[in-house]
């Protein structure tokens, strides 16, 4: 699968979110989007995912503008928000089936899935309780579950890895590692650590502006494998020019 | 003083924007609506000296009944809603924050009483502008002036600092929270009411210490009624029933031209004012000593521990196998899961009051059952409705479902659809008896009904965001239903069923869920 970004330019009267950015991502491996915060990946996102539409540019899933046909978008998306939407008087089993709903998936083959997301996340012990009594580690597993429910063939997941213990960011990075073997993952982070050593392919984002794209191995060529290092040495750069 | 004002105003928004403010408030409401003078076969109400006068269809008798009424229930509904206010802010652990400023007990707890207090007023208000249009209704141009009508209340809102402050002593000592102090605070309500009721009772002491009022507003009817009548009135029948068989027929009628006070009555405003403040004078060292107390901890049973093991070390095998989107029975499926979102969480007595609610439907005179039985049952429903269309604004949780196919028109006409299939439900059993008893022009109306319901809801939580207009707006539109506005009928009326109410309701019904559906089409397109 590809997506393609051409020329997005997003702007929120004199502020410009995203300006005139391209972007190619392609299935076989997660797509690492970083930026400090306000850096315009939420927007970019909330564009692939639909929920958005640029002032100027296109995006095209296969070939076919996402703009134009969201829906095409949304037959093959598992989305992420930043910050996780959950009905908290539900239980974990009876949400994520509440969503397999809405995403026209029949009640036998959506019990089998939530079973297994409930155990890849480890929620299947709290199973019975509602999701108002679950933190905000194991509500962020709820709402990577609810974007995993179905087959998305495109994953973009904003920020998956807030509030989650280090065993459980392990847990999620092998799991997107996986997923992305056939699967378009894109993951936005500031944290540099979470794509470290799971991204095929990055971007790094600033302004709105892209800084660079490209492998890890070339984005840390200059800085002997330091990410944090190569991170602050573009930003600076971009800053300075 | 700012930091009393301030946390008295806290308290007060706080708990005014619970969804239990509003219930409480249509209660108080829907209760003093019970106890109007009306005519109903077998029931006097407000009989004085039951032989003689008798109110019923007497409209100067509206507030005097209104405020008793109230009277009766209020400082119930006072103590169990205020006293738990600061058990809460120790749960929440606002106390703490309390404790360690310099805001100190005495203040912390004046501000409870105040917001109490507020509170309290809110609902006694809003029970007298319920009155009011119910005045206006039952007996429309046979307006009292503004002053007879106002009076009757003057001692009920005259007992609602006694009521927040006793709320906020058995809520400072920890000992009167539980089970023990409800015990106590009603059986001492309850002797005071017998004591109350009795008119040779109300002496001054009675009714300074009087939470319910009702010794004063006893004492206060049978004064004004010998004023104007020369009667001395010796007993006064609030609600009670009467037979046909030799039993008295109370014939003349009393006009109640207001109350007027005298000296006795002032004092007994200012005493009861200097009690309630005294009382909350006390609570606040009992308070302090209070918190000293080793806390009881409820220790919950630890959860049985989960056998599930993460390897974190090794790459996981993914357990996760593709589903493809159906077609099958999806619409079914997905008004299901909307049915299931509405009614969960719902307690117990809840689903007991709706089967209740039904029964009543079965077996009660269909006029009683459209006047009465069906309005509060969908009023009943109200938190089951209110939610539609601003749910998912609430729980942020459009930005997932407008990233799924079709996501945000599926939800909003699956969650209409379930709303009409709660509403039908609901009614199915009258639906069936009138059907049975060849009514179709009135099956059609509450068919109407039901429809107009679930898509007022919906419209109204979609355009403003909030569950608040609706619960608002359906309980006055109850309440003047319940009055017999006609227009407000949304169910019909028994004497009066008619084809074009029920057109008028459909159409205005199903344009509200139109308009809903068509304000969700942007993001799904």
């Amino acid at each position: 699968m590809n997506l393609s970004i051409k020329n997005i330019t997003k702007e929120y009267g004199a502020v410009t979110a995203l300006s005139d950015l391209s972007l190619e991502i392609t299935s076989g491996g997660v797509f690492g989007l970083v930026g400090a915060n306000g850096a315009g990946k939420s927007t970019l996102m909330k564009i692939l995912a639909t929920l958005l539409k640029p002032s100027k540019g296109n995006c095209l899933l296969d070939g076919v503008d996402i703009l134009k046909r969201p829906n095409m978008m949304r037959q093959a998306l598992g989305y992420l928000p930043q910050d996780v939407a959950v009905y908290p008087n539900l239980t974990a089993p009876e949400f994520l089936d509440y969503i397999a709903a809405l995403k026209s998936i029949n009640a036998a083959d959506a019990k089998k899935q939530i079973t297994m997301l409930l155990e890849m996340f480890n929620l299947a012990p709290y199973r019975k309780r509602r999701l108002s009594e679950y933190s905000g580690g194991m509500r962020q597993r709820v709402g990577i579950s609810a974007a995993l429910i179905g087959d998305p063939k495109v994953i973009i997941v904003d920020e998956p890895s807030v509030g989650l213990d280090p065993e459980e960011r392990i847990n999620l990075r092998n799991i997107f590692m996986e997923m992305a073997k056939t699967r378009i993952v894109l993951l936005s982070t500031h944290i540099i650590s979470d794509i470290e050593t799971t991204a095929n392919q990055l971007a790094l984002i600033q302004k709105g502006k892209l800084l660079f794209h490209g492998t890890p191995t070339e984005f840390t060529k200059n800085t002997n494998g330091d990410m944090e290092a190569a991170y602050l040495s573009y930003s600076e750069g971009a800053a300075s020019a | 003083m700012r930091a009393v004002f301030g946390q008295a105003r806290a308290d007060y928004i706080g708990k005014s924007r619970d969804f239990s403010f509003l219930a409480l408030m249509a209660l108080c409401l829907f209760g003093a609506f019970w106890f109007v003078p009306r005519e109903i076969d077998g029931f006097e109400i407000m009989a004085l000296q039951p032989d003689i006068f008798i109110q019923g269809g007497n409209p100067s008798w509206i507030p005097v009944t209104s405020a008793l009424g109230l009277a009766f229930f209020l400082p119930f509904i006072a103590f169990f809603y205020l006293r738990n206010t600061i058990a809460w802010d120790e749960e929440i652990g606002m106390s703490q924050l309390i404790t360690s400023s310099t805001v100190g007990n005495l203040r912390y707890l004046i501000g409870k009483f105040l917001a109490g207090t507020l509170l309290l007023f809110t609902f006694a208000v809003t029970v007298i502008i319920g009155s009011f249009f119910m005045a206006l209704w039952h007996f429309p141009g046979q307006l009292l002036s503004l002053y007879a009508f106002l009076s009757p209340y003057m001692f009920l809102l005259a007992s609602l600092p006694l009521c927040a402050a006793i709320a906020v002593l058995f809520g400072a000592v920890r000992f009167l929270r539980g089970v023990i102090g409800s015990i106590i605070y009603v059986m001492g309500v309850f002797v005071i009411m017998v004591y109350s009721m009795e008119l040779e009772n109300a002496g001054i002491f009675l009714r300074t210490v009087d939470v319910t009022a009702i010794s004063s507003l006893m004492e206060i009817i049978s004064r004004t009624a010998y004023e104007q009548t020369g009667y001395t009135i010796y007993n006064v029948m609030f609600i009670g029933g009467y037979g046909g068989d030799g039993g008295h027929q109370p014939t003349l009628p009393l006009v109640f031209e207001g109350l007027h006070f005298n000296s006795t009555d002032f004092i007994v405003f200012g005493t009861m004012l200097l009690i309630a403040l005294g009382i909350v004078f006390i609570s606040a060292p009992l308070y302090g000593l209070s918190k000293l107390l080793p806390k009881k901890i409820r220790v919950r049973k630890a959860k049985k521990a989960s056998n599930t093991e993460i390897s974190v070390t090794t790459r996981v095998k993914l357990s996760y196998s593709a589903v493809s989107p159906s077609q099958k029975n999806m619409w079914a499926r997905g008004v299901f899961t909307e049915m299931k979102l509405m009614l969960k969480g719902k307690p117990l007595i809840w689903f007991l009051g709706c089967l209740a609610g039904i029964t009543l439907t079965i077996f009660l005179e269909m006029n009683m059952v459209f006047s009465l039985v069906l309005p509060l049952l969908m009023l009943w429903l109200v938190n089951v409705f209110s939610p539609l269309g601003n749910r998912e604004h609430n729980h942020d949780m459009l930005k997932v479902i407008a990233t799924i196919n079709g996501g945000t028109l599926k939800q909003v006409v699956y969650s209409l659809v379930a709303g009409l299939l709660i509403a039908l439900t609901a009614v199915l059993p009258f639906v069936l008896r009138m059907v049975l008893a060849g009514q179709f022009i009135g099956v059609f109306v509450v068919l109407a009904g039901v429809v107009f319901l679930p898509s007022f809801a919906l419209f109204l939580g979609e355009f403003t965001k909030t569950n608040r207009a609706f619960e608002v707006l359906f309980i006055l539109l109850t309440y003047a239903a319940m009055n017999g506005v006609p227009v407000a009928m949304y169910m019909g009326c028994y004497e009066a069923l008619s084809v074009v109410q029920g057109v008028a309701y459909l159409l205005v019904g199903a344009s509200f869920g139109v308009a809903a559906i068509l304000k969700r089409l942007p993001t799904a397109l």
